[in-house]
């Protein structure tokens, strides 16, 4: 039963009770029909007996037989059961006799009253005809039969058999079976047909609902079904209808849940975090698609790599907060200018790289300028600190020479050194020939070459005097020590040329050590020329990586103590940028130097974030203004006024000032009216190879 | 119906009750009547009480009822002198055997019966005589010629019993001028055979009584068998009448009472010359069944008319 279906279940119910009813009924009625037409035959067979018995009685007593044969022959032509019928004397003489003869055995029997016989095929009747007994007498008390000789006869005169054939009965039981279980079968059918009907009435809206059920289960979420019935039914439905639409809703919220997710790592996997551009995996793709289409097509298109300078400082100077912040204000910067076909990605730490696409490589030009002076003119401001940031950006034709994107980044990346080597925020194009070059600027060659430049002395110190300008009661003379590089042609190449690849190599805290040591010797020069006395102060430039540097302390000391030199005659350069990288460092070093009796220059002041607070900290003995505020000051009055307060305010701290690319006399009259008291620059005095300045000063 | 019987019912307890108070006082008694009945019935209670009723009218005479029970169990319940009427074959059977002395008349007996009763009892006539059941055959006769006047002959069927008074009958249907087609019957075999040939050839059946040939059992027989003839049977009895006969010639129980009182009288008037001889019933009644004229196509006129005719026949008007 539990692996029916309802609707088998509700047709089960409606025929189980009905064909037992059916069956119950039909039964009762078979039998008991059975039994009424047994008995009914039973007594016609009687009754036929019994009323030709006396019908017979007068031809049997009066001899007359020839009125019996017709009676019998009535009797058969009425009675179509009646097999035949026979009639005897006392004697069982037979008197009249019609149909098939009466079974002897039965013949041999005498009865006294009506009699049967069930022969299975036949039924035989018997009845005694007997004699009619009619009172002739008047009265009883005088009958004549009391003294009559006759004795008390035997009544009975002759027999009468009937002999019926159950055949017909047989036939008609056959038949009445048949027609109930045909009235049964038709009735269950019927009623089977009804309970189809009504259940369906059940079972559609059930199985409709198991279906949605299902159709819901296989994921069909819109599924739902007309609430068509009524009551309990309709409850149901309702309440799937209702359900249904909630867990739509549900999987629809899931989906879309999913999808965002999946944008978002789809994304993720193309996009850099940070900045939302493209990432570097993203890049490449675009990339090799853009080499192929160069490749096959002969189309042009030209990739810029761009390497942030001074990002650096702002990550180590203001956390990793900051840095991301800067690069994410320079991306979204970047990405405002370039066009829609281009592609501006971030291929990693401050490094960006830019895809123009079907773009000439004059194009890429300008807008490649374009973009670097948008960063240059940038100011990121941090809290209280402003930085300069610049670009250096190295850009490749991609051309279908190129075999793989890995040549072209490669290539992009050298034309990038390039620019940096050339002294930084500039755009350098890669040519072919870059290669061997930049085979030259190779990690190895550039630790050996600036190492090699140590040991051939093709480093030299230059000096530029730095002279006082307002009324300084000091008789001291200054000069800055500068480095340069005497390439073997002679020729003399700026430190800019390879002071980025010493920083990029970590080679700057060698060249500073061979700047000390070279300045103490050149000081011992100048005092065994001048009988070991000398007003002179040299100013050294101190690179970032060197204050961070434990051992350039006993190293300076070391230095100091070979060459005898006086401690006072020597002062350290350093910048602000580079001594804020970490000034717990620095702030130590300084006070060490200063407790031997050397002194500070803080460089660059007002460049970069430039901030006054840290003149409170740093025991700076002299400030140098930058140089691009005092280049302009005759004509620019907000560079003046800055000039003005930041002397104003170093004088208040008791710190001298100085002020660089001092290239004119009227510049000079400026400083001197606000109360500089040292100057430098061209107009004042150009560098100069320091032995030249040792032999100017040897005492005559 | 009901009343009748009520009627005869409080008749016979009256009877008895006089049966009872008189029997210590019988020595009184010097005429007294005693009906001895084999047992009471309809027929007795009718014939006793219009016999009381002839005496009593007429002198005062008692009548006094027993049964043979209680003639069985009190024999000295009968008064010495008194006459006794005995109702029925076995009454007078009864009383056959009574003191010889003793006046007994039967009522209601057919004359065989009678006959044989006073040869075995061998008393003596002048003191044993009866009133017959059966009907004189000239009133039988003249019955056939009233009712079927073109007739010539007559069949008849004798049985043992009958066959002693056939004579009478031939005499009877002489006199008439009738030819009378007599069959003999021995045996029951003999009944249906002797029956067919007798109504082959005679046009009306004349039944005597005799319990051989007339029975219960042969009635129907006989009956049938004349009607498929179609020819009418002259019964003997009232009951014949009904079972199928054309008509029958008979004495009801009141006129044979008339008839037992005259005698009764008579006697009791001359005691010394005895009871008169046994005598054929004098007061009659004629029974037609209209059923069976009508099916044989016979038209007879009224009962009484015919019962009036054959009165005069018998007596002609002086």
């Amino acid at each position: 039963m539990n692996i029916l279906g309802i609707k088998s279940r509700v047709l089960f119910l409606a025929i189980i009770p009905a064909m037992m009813i059916a069956i119950l009924l039909t039964t009762y009625s078979i039998q008991n029909s059975i039994s009424v037409m047994n008995v009914a035959l039973h007594e016609r067979g009687r009754v036929i007996a019994s009323q030709l018995a006396p019908a017979s009685e007068y031809g049997v007593v009066a001899g007359n037989y020839a009125i019996l044969q017709p009676l019998v022959q009535q009797v058969m032509s009425h009675e179509s059961d009646i097999l035949s019928v026979l009639v005897t004397d006392y004697a069982g003489r037979t008197l009249a006799v019609s149909g098939k003869p009466v079974p002897e055995h039965i013949l041999q029997e005498k009865s006294t009253g009506l009699m049967e016989w069930d022969l299975g095929e036949t039924l035989v009747f018997t009845s005694p005809i007997m004699r009619s007994l009619i009172e002739l007498d008047d009265y009883s008390l005088a009958p004549s039969a009391a003294l009559a000789n006759s004795v008390n006869r035997d009544n009975r005169i002759g027999q009468v058999y009937v002999v019926l054939s159950t055949n017909r009965l047989m036939h008609l039981k056959s038949s009445l079976i048949l027609h109930n279980l045909l009235i049964v079968i038709i009735g269950l059918l019927v009623s089977g047909f009804m309970a189809w009907r009504i259940g369906r009435g059940i079972t559609f809206p059930i199985e409709t609902m198991a279906l949605a059920v299902k159709r819901l289960g296989e994921g069909q979420f819109g599924m739902r079904i007309p609430e068509t019935s009524a009551g309990e039914l309709q409850t149901l439905q309702r309440g799937f209808n209702t359900m249904a639409g909630q867990i739509k809703e549900a999987h629809d919220e899931m989906q879309q849940r999913i999808n965002e997710a999946t944008r978002q790592l789809r994304h993720q996997a193309h996009h850099d975090d940070l900045t939302g551009l493209c990432n570097r995996r993203e890049f490449e793709r675009r990339l090799e698609r853009v080499l192929k289409s160069a490749q096959e097509h002969g189309t042009h298109h030209v990739f810029c790599y761009m390497d942030l300078d001074q990002f650096k400082i702002v990550n180590d100077t203001c956390g990793h907060h900051a840095g991301d912040d800067l690069l994410r204000q320079i991306s979204l910067l970047l990405n405002n200018r370039v066009r829609d076909r281009d592609t501006l990605a971030r291929l990693g730490g401050d490094e960006f790289g830019l895809l123009l696409e079907n773009c000439a490589v004059s194009d890429a030009f300008i807008i490649a300028e374009e973009l670097r002076e948008m960063v240059q003119d940038f100011r990121y401001i941090h809290q209280d600190k402003m930085f300069t940031i610049g670009v250096s950006i190295g850009m490749v034709a991609i051309t279908p020479d190129f075999n793989n994107i890995g040549s072209i980044m490669s290539a992009a990346d050298t034309a990038c050194y390039a620019a940096k080597d050339n002294g930084r925020n500039r755009i350098h194009l890669f040519q072919a020939l870059d290669e061997d070059v930049a085979k030259r600027h190779g990690e190895m060659e550039w630790v050996g070459r600036i190492t090699q430049a140590m040991e051939d002395n093709q480093f030299c110190l230059f000096c530029q005097p730095i002279l006082p300008i307002a009324s300084v009661d000091d008789q001291q003379r200054y000069f800055e020590i500068l480095l340069r590089k005497r390439d073997a042609d002679g020729k003399l190449v700026p430190p800019m040329a390879f002071i980025p690849a010493a920083e990029r190599y970590d080679l700057m805290i060698s060249i500073d050590r061979w700047v000390i040591r070279n300045t103490m010797a050149n000081y011992r020069q100048l005092l065994d020329n001048n009988h070991n006395q000398s007003d002179c102060v040299f100013t050294i430039n101190l690179s970032g990586v060197s204050l961070n540097d434990h051992s350039l302390l006993g190293f300076i000391h070391e230095q100091l103590t070979i060459f005898a030199v006086p401690p006072q005659s020597i002062c350290f350069e350093i910048t602000e940028t580079s001594a804020i990288v970490n000034l717990g460092n620095t702030m130590e070093l300084m006070f060490a130097l200063k407790k031997l009796g050397c002194r500070f220059l803080l460089d660059d002041f007002g460049s970069g974030m430039s901030s006054f607070a840290y003149l409170k900290n740093l025991p700076v003995d002299f400030l140098k203004m930058d140089g691009a505020y005092v280049k302009d000051i005759a004509s620019n009055s907000i560079d003046l006024a800055m000039v003005q307060s930041i002397h104003s305010i170093a004088e208040a701290m008791h710190i001298k000032t100085i002020a660089e690319f001092v290239e004119s006399a009227e510049v000079v009259e400026l400083l001197q009216s606000i109360g500089v008291h040292y100057g430098q620059g061209f107009h004042l005095g150009r560098p100069v190879p320091i032995a030249q300045i040792i032999d100017n000063l040897r005492v005559e | 119906m009901a009343a009748m019987t009520l009627r005869h019912m409080v008749s016979i307890a009256s009877a008895l009750g006089l049966v009872i108070c008189l029997v210590p006082l019988t020595a009184l008694a010097q005429s007294r009547i005693t009906v001895l009945i084999t047992m009471p019935t309809p027929a007795t209670a009718e014939f006793t009480d219009r016999l009381r009723n002839e005496l009593d009218r007429a002198s005062g005479l008692k009548v006094n009822v027993v049964t043979e029970e209680m003639l069985s169990a009190d024999r000295d319940s009968l008064n010495d002198d008194s006459l006794v009427v005995a109702v029925g074959v076995q009454a007078l059977l009864q009383a056959s055997k009574l003191d010889p002395r003793r006046s007994v008349l039967g009522v209601l007996v057919p004359q065989p019966s009678f006959d044989k009763i006073l040869v075995d009892s061998r008393r003596n006539p002048r003191y044993f005589s009866a009133v017959f059941l059966d009907q004189p055959y000239p009133r039988q006769i003249a019955l056939i010629k009233s009712i079927l006047p073109k007739v010539s002959n007559l069949g008849v069927l004798f049985g043992p019993t009958s066959l002693q008074s056939s004579y009478l009958l031939q005499q009877a249907s002489q006199a008439s001028n009738l030819t009378l087609i007599q069959e003999n019957i021995y045996a029951t075999d003999e009944l249906v055979t002797k029956l067919r040939r007798s109504l082959e050839t005679s046009a009306v059946l004349l039944a005597v009584p005799d319990p051989l040939v007339y029975n219960r059992e042969t009635a129907q027989s006989i009956l049938l068998t004349s009607y498929r003839y179609q020819k009418p049977v002259i019964g003997f009895s009232q009951a014949y009448v009904r079972a199928g006969a054309l008509a029958a010639v008979y004495s009801t129980p009141q006129q044979i009472a008339r008839q037992t009182a005259e005698i009764i009288r008579q006697h009791l008037n001359k005691p010394q010359t005895g009871l008169p001889p046994p005598q054929s019933p004098k007061y009659f009644s004629v029974d037609v069944n209209r059923q069976v004229a009508r099916s044989l196509g016979i038209e007879i006129s009224d009962e009484n008319a015919l019962s009036d005719s054959l009165q005069r026949i018998e007596r002609p008007l002086p």
